[in-house]
């Protein structure tokens, strides 16, 4: 067996999450949002954490995977945090992806006892993000190209005319990237560290609208960033690769270890 | 709403839905590690198996999935969906491959029967579930269809490719002439040699790849329904156990 065990949490049984672990440790929170690509990295995050003494719930995010859409975001990482701490530990950290970040700086500055938000950063309205989506859907069927019959581009001539519109396509998001320091997120954050609590922020791309976040951060008390290697879209699941996967429960583990261990 | 699950239930958790009862958890025996959704009515007349396509194309298929299950249900019969082992909230295999991928097929279909004790059966693989499907259960002797698909594993693994080149050209610098070329040659082997393949978002080991592309389909598919056939046609095949 893996330990894991299924719960539902709220009156109408709403939120699914699976526990791993009940001890008296911290008690953590990880949020996915896609239960088939999420699922995998917060499960191996949630056996590493679980294995340091710690208790976990990995929930599925309202209207994701198991969870019904008609829970607010909030209420649920509420109820995930209460469900922890059900068994033993006195402080709780969240792990979430980047669109949750504002919702989970919220519960932070309501919730004495959570004291660290991870949060796996690519803000919203990153127009790389969306460039990559369109690109791999909407333009390529617009050139006549389905994603299964890509072959096409082996052709040099088809290969020259999809590299031109990605190339336009690209100068066009670059146009559009100004400095983003989302104007929700940013007083939050600041208030949050204020709080004393502590936020690590994770990346895959390092590009003008992460920095300009981290850079707000880090100018307000600052805190830990790391920047990863790998593939990423702004969820866990850029997290594909065992090694990635392995990597990130590793540095999110100690981080964490070392937030338990400091006073609020 | 109820917290208990079914029968020989390992691990599982139970609410009420319009079509019946849904539970959730780890609901075999032989495989205690292999997440299931189970829906079902009262007193279900018969039990489908709903197999799911792999990896990546499961983005796709868990709509579809859902759209199935609830249909199957409202006529009366029950829905077992699983996820293979290594994704969603199954652990991965002691030792992955395309043979722990047929055993889960086989353990879900056991799964079925030990839940829904009914003896009529039938199977619905999703695209490359399909494929799984009939590898695993071709001499058991239940109906099966496959929706979607089938593709075999070679063409399966050659979409993903492509599609992961097109997104990596989102994320490359402006002005990169040699794109294609670069993002090539820059990592599928290196993730090959590391033992797992990123495809787009999901994890394939490098063995599930190989053993895939050398696997002979095997002949002679029952049913298939095309991507744009309503849940309720596949449906209809399903609770009926019949051709179409």
């Amino acid at each position: 067996m893996t330990g894991r065990t299924p719960v539902l949490l709220g009156d109408d049984s709403g939120v699914f999450g699976i526990r791993v672990g009940g001890g008296p440790g911290i008690g953590v929170v990880i949020c996915v949002t896609s239960s088939m690509t999420d699922s995998p990295a917060g499960l191996v995050l949630s056996d590493r954490l679980a294995l340091q003494g710690n208790s976990v719930v990995v929930i599925d995010e309202p209207g994701h995977g198991e969870s019904r859409a008609d829970v607010q975001t909030r209420e649920a990482l509420d109820l995930a945090c209460q469900a922890v701490k059900a068994s033993g530990p006195d402080v709780v950290a969240l792990v979430v992806h980047a669109g949750l970040l504002d919702a989970a700086l919220g519960l932070a500055e309501s919730r004495h006892d959570l004291i660290g938000v991870v949060s796996v950063l690519v803000p919203k309205a990153d127009p790389m993000t969306k460039l990559a989506g369109s690109l791999a859907t909407s333009d390529v069927v617009r050139m006549g190209m389905r994603p299964s019959t890509l072959r096409k581009l082996r052709d040099a001539e088809a290969r020259a005319r999809f590299l031109r519109l990605a190339r336009a396509k690209l100068r066009r998001s670059k146009e559009m990237s100004g400095p983003t320091a989302d104007p929700v997120v940013g007083p939050r954050l600041r208030s949050v560290l204020a709080s004393g609590k502590r936020i690590l922020l994770v990346a895959g791309i390092w590009d003008r609208a992460t920095r300009a976040i981290v850079e707000l951060a880090s100018q307000n008390s600052a805190d830990d960033f790391l920047e990863t290697d790998c593939t990423y879209r702004g969820r866990l699941s850029g997290f594909a690769t065992t090694s990635a996967q392995s990597w990130f429960a590793d540095r999110v583990a100690t981080w964490v270890q070392t937030v338990g261990r400091r006073p609020v | 709403m109820t917290t208990s699950a079914p029968g020989d239930a390992l691990s599982a958790v139970s609410r009420a839905v319009p079509e019946g009862t849904e539970t959730l958890g780890y609901l075999s025996l032989a495989n205690p590690d292999l997440f299931c959704r189970l829906l079902s009515p009262i007193g279900p007349r018969g039990g489908v198996l709903i197999v799911p396509d792999y990896s990546v194309a499961r983005s796709w298929s868990v709509a579809k999935e859902r759209e199935l299950s609830t249909e199957v249900a409202r006529r009366g019969h029950a829905a077992l969906v699983f996820d293979y082992r290594g994704e969603g909230r199954s652990a991965p295999p002691d030792r992955p491959g395309l043979a722990a991928l047929r055993q889960d097929v086989a353990t879900a279909f056991e799964t079925l029967g030990s839940v829904v004790p009914v003896s009529a059966r039938t199977v619905v693989g999703l695209g490359l579930g399909g494929v799984m499907a009939m590898m695993a259960l071709s001499d058991s002797g239940v109906p099966l269809a496959v929706w979607g698909g089938p593709r075999s594993g070679c063409e399966f693994f050659s979409d993903i490719m492509r599609e992961r080149l097109v997104r990596q050209m989102g994320f490359s610098p402006v002005g990169d002439t040699n794109l294609l070329d670069r993002v090539v040659v820059d990592t599928l082997d290196e993730e090959l040699a590391r033992g797992s393949v990123d495809a787009l978002g999901f994890s394939i080991p490098a063995v599930v790849i190989s053993e895939m592309c050398a696997a002979t389909e095997p002949a002679g598919i029952p049913e298939t329904f095309g991507e744009q056939e309503p849940a309720s046609s596949v449906a209809d095949w399903a609770c009926k156990g019949e051709s179409k």
